[in-house]
């Protein structure tokens, strides 16, 4: 294994979490403010 | 259609499509205001503001050219090419956010209006959504459709485009965004999984460096070094980027565009470097007979991966491919649409529009670009001519005076912004139409040398030199408006308005 294939592995850990994240807290944050929303509705 | 697809993979997509559109519906509003529209009323949260920009600015154009050059010319294309690109970005975040976004401009040709009045505001909008247009995405959208359904380029081009057309259209920026997060999702898990698998299966770099030839792993390649340095100027569209202006302008405050900027300027590089390794692990697995020796440098990615993915996730990966492109679109199309509505609509046909006017002229401004990008996309045979050709017109046209709105602190007047647009753009159609009269095409470049000699020593000017004279003449073109010129005297600039 060479320098090059453990950069790609890190780069390709960092990337794919980051799309993880970006999406679980995208998903989160919505969720709030939908929830927030109903109750101002309420 | 490809070998590599099953009818899984075929579900994913059309799942991925619909659930786009219905985001539209979700992001509808009747009675949006303009800022609503256009910026999301300036209420994004950092997730979506960092998966708007790094998924606007990074469009099958990009993903192709960038694994093109990789399969061309190996190493090159990270540390010649995507690196220049990323040192701009952090000079965004560190000196232009903050301007940018504090003085609650809404366009890149409103900065113009600002500096030097309306009629070079004029002349900033036409350069801007001219760069605007969807061209390059819709044209690559097109050959994506042919290798993944196998249907003429012309109707998938219309199709999947029509579909990012509609969402944006109901949605504006706020549908864009959410969309933008789903499609930056897909592909950055898409990639991250596709790319070490497909290096992988070609036996990893030991293997692929004893594949492609020794250049390849030359950090600047074999490019002749001033080629390298028109290619990193060329990266310099990135500090006058129209949508990434935008993205800014939309941000809670210049904080959050900084750290966003930052956020994005990692992810890119990440992602970058990823093309990059699969466009050469994708000439290794042609070398090694893994696949056909026919195939064109730019489907190489494109197929090496679908190859490597196992059923399923070639599905996400060609939806997670198909987002890039849509997320391009709709991103630029809203871009164009509202320098129709705002920076020209508005200054020179009805200022006193209402929000109303402007919302329904954005409307049609984006169908305007849209159908503009589409015509023009299948006009030419070389795509990334045209893209490099618009890139610098635009940076010719509007980089001096925008630039010297936000950083010049002394005199600035009417002419100088004037002279400086017209001489930029000027020099730029002069410096094109005379290469092709005086130059020889060179196949092997694609592009077209003016060779001569002074003093017995050989010079070549080639056609991406462009920039290096028309800059200068832009800035020649300011500093002669500010001598002849009057003051020009509007709202102050840069941080000091409200």
């Amino acid at each position: 294994m060479t320098g090059w294939d453990i950069f790609t592995i890190f780069c390709a850990i960092f990337l794919g979490s980051s799309g993880f994240i970006l999406l679980f807290v995208f998903l989160r944050d919505a969720y709030r403010d939908r929830m927030v929303s109903k109750k101002n509705v309420k | 259609m490809s070998n590599f697809v099953a009818n899984i993979d075929y579900l994913i997509i059309f799942l991925y499509l619909t659930m786009l559109v219905s985001i539209g519906f979700y992001a509808y509003k009747r009675d949006s205001s303009y800022e609503d529209f256009i910026l999301a009323g300036r209420g994004m949260t950092t997730p979506m503001l960092i998966s708007t920009m790094v998924s606007t600015y990074y469009g099958l154009d990009i993903l192709f050219g960038s694994s093109e050059m990789a399969f061309n010319d190996g190493l090159m294309a990270f540390f010649g090419y995507a690196l220049s690109t990323l040192v701009f970005y952090l000079f965004i975040a560190f000196y232009m956010a903050d301007k940018l976004r504090s003085a609650n401009f809404i366009s890149l040709p409103e900065i113009l209006e600002k500096a030097y009045g309306r009629k070079t505001s004029s002349i900033g909008a036409v350069s801007s959504m001219v760069y605007c247009l969807p061209t390059t995405s819709l044209f690559a959208l097109g050959r994506v459709s042919e290798f993944v359904f196998g249907i003429d380029a012309h109707y998938g081009a219309f199709i999947l485009g029509g579909i990012a057309l509609a969402y944006t259209l109901l949605g504006g920026l706020k549908a864009v965004a959410i969309t933008d997060t789903i499609q930056f999702s897909l592909m950055c898990i898409t990639v991250a999984v596709g790319v070490p698998l497909l290096v992988y299966e070609v036996g990893g770099f030991i293997s692929i460096q004893q594949s492609v030839p020794t250049g390849h792993f030359k950090l600047f390649g074999t490019v002749p070094p001033w080629l390298l340095i028109a290619y990193a100027s060329s990266s310099l569209a990135v500090l006058i980027d129209p949508s990434l202006y935008q993205r800014i302008f939309a941000a809670r405050n210049a904080r959050q565009a900084r750290n966003a900027i930052l956020t994005s300027t990692v992810i890119w590089t990440t992602f970058d470097w990823l093309v990059v390794a699969g466009g050469i692990a994708a000439l290794a697995a042609v070398t090694s007979g893994i696949l056909s020796s026919d195939v064109h440098p730019n489907d190489a990615f494109l197929i090496a991966v679908t190859y490597a993915l196992p059923i399923g996730l070639s599905g996400i990966f060609l939806a997670g491919v198909l987002a890039t492109a849509m997320s391009t679109i709709d991103g630029y199309t809203l871009v164009a649409g509202s320098n129709i509505s705002y920076d020209m609509y508005r200054p020179l046909i009805k200022p006193d529009a209402t929000d109303a006017d402007l919302v329904r002229v954005t409307k049609i401004g984006i169908v305007i670009a849209w159908t503009l990008g589409y015509v023009v996309a299948f006009q030419f045979d070389r795509i990334m001519a045209l893209l490099i050709f618009v890139t610098t017109v635009i940076t010719s046209t509007v980089f001096v005076p925008v630039l010297m709105a936000l950083f010049h602190r002394g005199r600035k007047t009417t002419l100088s912004g004037l002279l400086s647009c017209g001489a930029g753009l000027a020099s730029v159609l002069t410096f094109y139409i005379g290469m092709s009269q005086i130059g020889d095409y060179n196949e092997l470049w694609g592009t077209y040398i003016f060779s001569f000699s002074v003093g017995g020593y050989d010079f070549s000017i080639w056609q991406e030199y462009a920039l290096f004279f028309c800059l200068p003449m832009s800035l020649l073109g300011f500093f002669i408006g500010n001598i002849f010129g009057t003051k020009f005297i509007e709202a102050p600039l840069s941080g000091e308005a409200t």
